[in-house]
């Protein structure tokens, strides 16, 4: 019967060493989820390529992205919670001279290039913006 | 259930509930694509999703075409037309270089020229008819040519789609209204479609109607002078909002700045302003006025403002100064303070 | 004529009825009442699941929750709407820890009612993410819902513990 698996294992009245250890473990992993949980709303740079979405960038990182579009390579930087295009294969580089974006709603756009990046997320109080 | 499940099942409910609340309420379906030499985004608010992505492949459909119909250089309908008008004489116009001259006609007059339409042999001297504009800047003599031989929509006549040029110098340039038109275009289709609230923005430029849920949309307007949001607006009812700036299409040559807001009148690039908002219950007429407000001088805007039926302006000098008529200052929520303002009523 | 074969009950059918009589009651009980919190409900019919895993035995303490789940949700009339798959999907899961949690040495319904709480709580987040709202912000209701399984689970269990001790002795 099955009584006979437990036998011997479960007599006592107080938790075992095993259970103290489970509880601390988990204490443990629920404190480390809280440290250094899943991203929180912060902003992001949405990258496309015409329609196709290459990638998310999180604007809380910093770092340097090339985008491959229509003429060449693009290049991204993600700084001080803001993105900017620091290069791009286009001729009049205005992708580069409209500066830093880091408003929920803002574009930055290569045109001839085919890139484009929106700021999306964060608490931003406009559904868009105008510029 | 015991309450390790149901805690996190109701948890989650009042999560998703809470979440839904705050960063989406309605159902908010947004698409963003690359047309009319722009960035557009759609965002509809309160359709079903079916419905709503229907309707903007509609309008996508759409745009193209009229990209087609409205674009000053690259190969296709009105680069055709130009190429007729040269020869003048008479002969069939397509419906979307059509509809943008019938559209344009009122605004030319209404602006005293200021806005034209048919300078298209002027912006193309400047080289703002490629992609990268570049100098070097026409000769005065070119210039003086062309302003000469004063080409304007009134050389058209048009019958059904016979279209009659008594000008050469008329090449048709809708750039100063295309983008209002695609707008229009749009939100005409969104509302055949059954969508009810929607912001069509077309880089930067946008329509807005209806709401967000139980709340207005909110549009943030960007400070021309670089970061950040100058003021906020809230839209009310079905408003276009459009601006004209002289960051938007520039070259630099021999030190020197040149933009793409040419002033009909000299043949230059207009000076002393740096932007013009204006806000209109349709996009045509706001994109048109933006250009033709921006050219105007500084005692003129007022009456050219008043004459095409506009009474929201801001106007941005080149010293920063921000020059409002009282309905556009009563519409905007400034967001800087180190900005000068000067209320100027309309006549 | 076939004749037809008469079907008895066994001493487990009829404890694990019990059992499954028991967790349902409780689980009714439960949804009857109003909470001081949202959601906060004292899990007593997790009790009954781990003190039946460690006198009977896995299968049975797996019967009892399959029945639990089925019956309660048919019931309280949330038969294979979303919160079934949740609750099925935390109860399948749960399962799974036990039967872990069953071969770990020194490991007592307190530690087994921790892990079954957890799995809980992450099987019927999965549910949830992959079923129901694949929201990019979900994530951030791990850390919160698993601390309350980790409190919820100590309590169960430490319950449990002495529900377990008390039948031993009889």
């Amino acid at each position: 019967m099955s009584e006979g698996l437990f036998e011997g294992r479960n007599g006592s009245r107080a938790p075992r060493p095993g259970d103290w250890t489970i509880l601390l473990v988990a204490g443990a992993l629920v404190t480390a989820l809280w440290l250094g949980g899943p991203a929180g709303q912060g902003s992001r740079a949405e990258v496309r390529v015409e329609d196709t979405v290459v990638a998310r960038l999180d604007l809380r990182q910093p770092g340097t992205y090339t985008i491959d579009g229509r003429l060449g390579p693009s290049v991204l930087e993600v700084a001080d919670g803001a993105v900017r295009f620091v290069d791009s294969a286009c001729s009049s580089h205005r992708c580069v001279a409209s500066g830093a974006h880091r408003h929920a709603g803002e574009v930055a756009a290569c045109l001839p290039n085919r890139v484009t990046v929106a700021v999306r997320g964060g608490r931003g109080g406009y559904d868009t913006l105008h510029y | 259930m015991n309450r390790v499940s149901r805690l996190p099942a109701l948890l989650l409910a009042l999560t998703t509930l809470a979440l839904t609340a705050c960063s989406d309420g309605p159902a908010v379906e947004r698409q963003r694509f690359l047309s009319l030499g722009t960035h557009i985004e759609v965002q509809t608010a309160g359709a079903e999703t079916e419905r709503a992505r229907e309707a903007i492949r509609v309008v996508r459909e759409d745009l193209a075409y009229l990209h087609s119909g409205l674009h000053p250089w690259e190969p296709g309908a009105l680069a055709r037309v130009n190429q007729m008008l040269a020869a003048t004489g008479e002969f069939t116009a397509d419906p979307g270089t059509l509809e943008a001259l019938a559209v344009s006609r009122p605004l030319y007059r209404d602006s005293d020229g200021l806005f034209n339409p048919a300078l298209g042999k002027l912006a193309d001297a400047w080289g703002f008819h490629q992609d990268a504009p570049a100098g070097p800047p026409p000769e005065a003599a070119t210039i003086e040519a062309i302003l000469e031989a004063d080409p304007s929509p009134e050389n058209l006549t048009v019958d059904g789609v016979r279209m009659t040029n008594t000008n050469p110098a008329v090449q048709l340039d809708f750039g100063g209204v295309a983008k209002g038109m695609g707008v229009d275009h749009a939100v005409g289709l969104l509302r055949e479609h059954g969508i009810d609230n929607a912001i069509v923005n077309a880089g930067g430029d946008l329509r807005a109607y209806g709401q967000r849920g139980d709340r207005p949309w909110r549009v943030g307007i960007r400070d021309p002078r670089g970061d950040g949001v100058l003021a906020g607006l809230t839209i009310e009812g079905d408003e276009a909002v459009f601006t004209s700036g002289d960051y938007e299409r520039y070259y630099e040559h021999d030190g020197k700045r040149y933009h793409h807001i040419l002033d009909p009148r000299t043949g230059r690039p207009a000076r002393g302003v740096t932007s013009v908002t204006v806000i209109h219950d349709e996009g045509a007429t706001a994109d048109a006025a933006a250009t033709a407000l921006f050219v105007a001088d500084a005692d003129q805007w007022p009456r050219i403002a008043k004459q095409m039926g506009i009474e929201a302006v801001l106007r941005v000098d080149d010293e920063g100064v921000l020059h409002l008529t009282p309905a556009m200052a009563e519409r905007l929520e400034l967001k800087k303070d180190d900005v000068t303002t000067r209320i100027v009523e309309l006549p | 004529m076939a004749e037809a074969r008469t079907l008895t009950p066994t001493a487990d059918d009829r404890r694990i009825a019990a059992l499954a009589a028991l967790a349902v009651t409780i689980h009714l009980a439960e949804a009857a009442l109003p909470s001081p919190l949202p959601g906060f409900k004292p899990g007593l019919a997790n009790v009954i699941t781990v003190a039946a895993l460690f006198l009977w035995g896995w299968s049975t303490a797996a019967w009892v929750t399959a029945l639990r789940v089925l019956v309660g949700g048919l019931l309280l009339g949330t038969f294979l709407s979303p919160t079934f798959a949740l609750s099925a999907g935390g109860a399948v899961a749960s399962l799974a820890a036990l039967a872990v949690a069953v071969r770990l040495p020194a490991t007592g319904p307190l530690g087994a009612s921790i892990l079954a709480a957890m799995a809980h709580t992450t099987g019927q987040f999965l549910v949830a993410w992959w079923l129901f709202i694949p929201h990019p912000d979900l994530p951030l209701l791990l850390p919160p819902l698993l601390t309350l399984a980790v409190i919820a689970g100590t309590v169960s269990g430490t319950i449990a513990t002495v529900v377990v001790n008390g039948l031993r002795r009889e």
